[in-house]
């Protein structure tokens, strides 16, 4: 059955021709897009630029020439025509490696083999130093460059920092770090200005609402 | 003007230009002049030598085109064709306003010029030149465009450095073919040079006086196969009965940016034909073609970083192509049929495949009926054909196309042909907003001539 | 008087494709006039060929003799009777068709037509003279010098002789 089958294939190939295959339009890690019939990187792919020697760009704006697509690796997301890591993970040596930011320390030894060398202590979480801003900590995870120190490092955000509690005021459901409720989460207080709130949060003065002078609470989305 | 009345008044003009067909032969100055029998008595001494002068000036002439000799040379033939046109497109929306010229335009299609020689008894030679107006009125493709349109986007004219500097329009010359032939037998003929790919019908038929319709069907200037390639063409035939039957094999540099005159891979484009020819009822004449060919553009780089002060070449742009093509005429008295049928896949070197294109199928046919009328050779005929892009913005923003032409072809003469025809395109899977989003209609007539 | 600038132009037409009819038709008296028959050099080795061989030969089809050579075919004249007679026997065209072909032939670099000889007188003392040389006569005009090839089969004369 196999051989009259084979036969029947060669005989259509030698008839319609073997180079075109409708199931292989493209090139590697590419996909036809109907609507255009033309080439694009499959999903979660990007173009792997051709090594061509562009001195001084007719079109600086033009796509350069690519050899297909490849797959974002493991960890890996396509945004525009860059693999990125995926939220929690970090660029290492062999791809995208989940971070070690925050995580539990004793000393320095402890954060060694992840991304975050430093072991802030006394709380005890690894992350990095000598940030100049917090736009060179990890934001995404609200990180803030705390400069006040000889070392500059990059500080975590406050703990209990936005937990849900139910009274207003002092709470015991919150954190020593975010001791306040109001509106339903735990909020830092006695802020100064916004350097002394995570990235995300903004030093609000909240002395019209309470009445207390000086009442001031690290808030997200902007001051009420 | 309406395209009819204007077409009634070129075929009224046409026929005026009727000469007597008797003029009309394929060696000049003829006449009646019937030698009904050879003289029995005896001829003067006068006539013997006349007549033995006529014989020894025929025998050169004949000699010499069997084998010509050093110091004579081959005698050079010039002819060729030509035609004028007048074309008129309908236009439906503004796409088409854009990229089409709705006004009534006149112009001289081709002007193509052949030079012909016998070098010996087996050596003939074929030179064809093509002359165009063009490149003055074609866009200059360092203009701004749309981006500046105060600026003068067409090619600016050369100067008449004879005439005071003043404005010159140039023209361009096309070579068509060029190649030397040797004929070792009638089944073994070999050409080398640049010659008509072998496929079809009308490709190598090309000449618009042998061309019935008023241009050549769409699908034929495509590009299934190259229109001409350089490099060898074996071909012969041989006769069975009634029946003719041939080959043509070609070798040659395929296509690319320098195919002309060179090759940017080792790997030579193969193609073949074969066709038979039978007179049976009617004549019937078929044929089916083939062509594989590798496509490369090679371009130069500068590395600063790589030590070398020499630029490096690296392969652009590359893909493999395979073209097939079956076509028949069959013709029974005054009526003929004829149709052709072309499929052409093209897969690009992924390592050389421009951004974004994709491997392509592509087919196209026509069918063509004709029948001349026992009066003026007024020949109507109708044109059918269909062409499919493989590719969704193949053709005006449409992946196939429909056309269907109904015209008059008038052999005024045996050397002058006046063709008029409508053809209405009709758009399929078209994209809104383009070219191909509304049917489109061509009034065309032209006049051609062979000289 | 656009209307009638297009009847007179029709009229005109009309008139003018009468007027070429009729001249036409004056080339078309040409009329059969005895047996044709086809004659050879003397050395062509062979003694018989058939009406599609002959059409090839004089369609410039390189054609072999047999003999190591290739057909020469010599044309009669243009308008002759006998040109005509055997066009429209061998080549199935008349002389109007015969001139379109050749034009045809021409643009498509595909050869040119046979050289024509000015008489029969002139074919006659060639044909010995050229190697492969093959033309047509007047039965009645084959001369010495000369061999008579018989069609599919038959001499003139024969019954069913096909020139």
């Amino acid at each position: 059955m196999t051989k009259p089958n084979s036969m029947a294939a060669l005989s259509l190939c030698l008839l319609a021709g073997c180079l075109y295959d409708a199931n292989d339009l493209c090139g590697p890690g590419e996909m036809i897009s109907e609507a255009t019939s033309t080439c694009v990187c499959a999903d979660n792919h990007v173009p792997v630029v051709r090594d061509i020697s562009i001195l001084v760009p007719t079109n600086p704006t033009a796509e350069p020439p690519r050899a297909g697509c490849e797959a974002c690796g493991t960890n890996e997301e396509a945004v525009g025509n860059e693999c990125k890591c995926v939220a929690g993970f970090v660029r290492g040596a062999n791809g995208c490696v989940e971070s070690n930011l925050g995580a539990s320390c004793a000393s320095d030894a402890d954060c060694a083999v992840g991304d975050n060398t430093y072991c802030r202590l006394p709380d005890g979480y690894c992350t990095s130093t000598g940030c100049a801003s917090s736009d060179e900590c990890n934001v995404d995870a609200d990180y803030a460059c705390d400069a006040s120190e000889a070392t500059a490092f990059c500080r975590r955000p406050p703990v209990g920092e936005g937990a849900v509690c139910s009274g207003q005021g002092p709470d015991p459901a919150c954190s020593a770090e975010a001791p306040i409720c109001a509106s339903g989460t735990c909020h830092v207080a006695a802020c100064v200005t916004d350097d002394d709130c995570s990235p995300s949060r903004d030093c609000c003065d909240l002395s019209a609402f309470t009445g207390q002078s000086g009442f001031t609470l690290c808030m997200a989305g902007g001051c009420p | 003007m309406n395209p009819s009345k204007y077409l009634t008044i070129l075929f009224g003009v046409a026929v005026f230009a009727t000469p007597d067909l008797s003029l009309a032969q394929d060696d000049a100055g003829a006449a009646m002049n019937d030698e009904a029998s050879v003289e029995a008595e005896a001829m003067s001494a006068d006539e013997e030598a006349a007549l033995s002068a006529e014989e020894e000036a025929m025998l050169a002439s004949l000699s010499s085109e069997a084998d010509v000799s050093a110091d004579q040379g081959p005698s050079l033939r010039f002819y060729g064709f030509s035609d004028f046109s007048a074309q008129k497109y309908v236009l439906g929306n503004d796409a088409q306003e854009f990229a089409l010229n709705g006004n009534t335009a006149f112009y001289i299609g081709n002007l193509n010029l052949y030079m012909d020689a016998d070098l010996t008894n087996n050596f003939t030679s074929l030179i064809e030149v093509r002359f165009l107006f063009t490149p003055t009125g074609n866009d200059d493709p360092t203009t701004p465009g749309l981006l500046d349109p105060t600026v003068n986007p067409r090619q600016a004219p050369a100067m008449d450095y004879a005439d005071a500097n003043r404005p010159i329009d140039f023209g361009g010359i096309e070579l068509e073919r060029v190649y030397i032939q040797y004929t070792a037998h009638s089944l073994l003929r070999a050409r080398v040079g640049r010659f008509l790919t072998p496929w079809g019908i009308w490709n190598v038929d090309h000449g618009s006086p042998v061309i019935i319709s008023a241009s050549r069907p769409y699908v034929i200037g495509e590009g299934f196969f190259p229109e001409a390639q350089t490099g060898l063409e074996v071909f012969g035939n041989f006769g069975a009965g009634d029946a003719t039957f041939g080959y043509h094999l070609t070798l040659s540099n395929g296509r690319g940016p320098i195919e002309q005159y060179g090759d940017f891979d080792s790997n030579k484009a193969v193609g073949g034909r074969v066709w038979m020819e039978g007179r049976w009822v009617g004549a019937v004449k078929a044929g089916f073609s083939g062509y594989y060919g590798k496509a490369t553009d090679r371009r130069n780089q500068f590395d600063p970083t790589s030590g070398s002060v020499y630029p490096t070449a690296f392969v652009y742009e590359q893909y493999d192509e395979v073209a097939y093509a079956a076509d028949v005429q069959y013709t029974y008295g005054r009526f003929h049929v004829q149709g052709e049928a072309a499929m052409h896949d093209r897969a690009w070197n992924d390592d050389a495949r421009p951004n974004g294109q994709a491997d392509n199928r592509r087919f196209g046919t026509y069918g063509l009926v004709a029948y001349e009328l026992p009066w003026f050779n007024l020949r109507p005929y109708a044109v059918v054909q269909y062409y499919n892009t493989g590719h969704n913005d193949g053709i005006g923003g449409a992946r196939d196309i429909l056309v269907s032409e109904l015209g008059l072809n008038v052999r005024v003469t045996p050397n002058v042909v006046l063709k008029g025809s409508v053809a209405q395109a009709k758009f399929f899977n078209a994209i809104p907003g383009t070219v191909a989003a509304d049917d489109l209609i061509v009034a065309s007539s032209q006049l051609s001539w062979a000289f | 008087m656009t209307m009638r600038v297009y009847r007179f132009l029709s009229a005109l037409t009309l008139g003018a494709a009468i007027a070429g009819a009729v001249v036409g038709e004056g080339v078309a008296l040409a009329n059969d006039d005895g047996a044709i028959a086809v004659v050879v050099n003397a050395n062509v080795p062979i003694d018989e060929i058939s009406v599609s061989q002959l059409r090839r030969v004089f369609l410039s089809e390189p054609t072999e003799t047999g003999g190591g050579n290739r057909f020469m075919p010599l044309n009669q004249k243009p308008g002759t009777n006998v040109r005509e007679a055997f066009d429209r026997k061998v080549l199935k065209l008349d002389a109007d068709e015969v001139a379109k072909f050749w034009v045809d032939q021409r643009i498509r670099g595909k050869g040119k037509p046979p050289r024509a000889i000015p008489n029969a007188k002139l074919l006659l003392r060639l044909l010995p003279r050229l190697d492969g040389a093959i033309a047509y006569v007047r039965a009645s005009e084959v001369g010495a010098g000369v061999k008579v090839l018989k069609i599919d089969g038959k001499k003139p004369g024969d019954p069913g002789y096909p020139l």
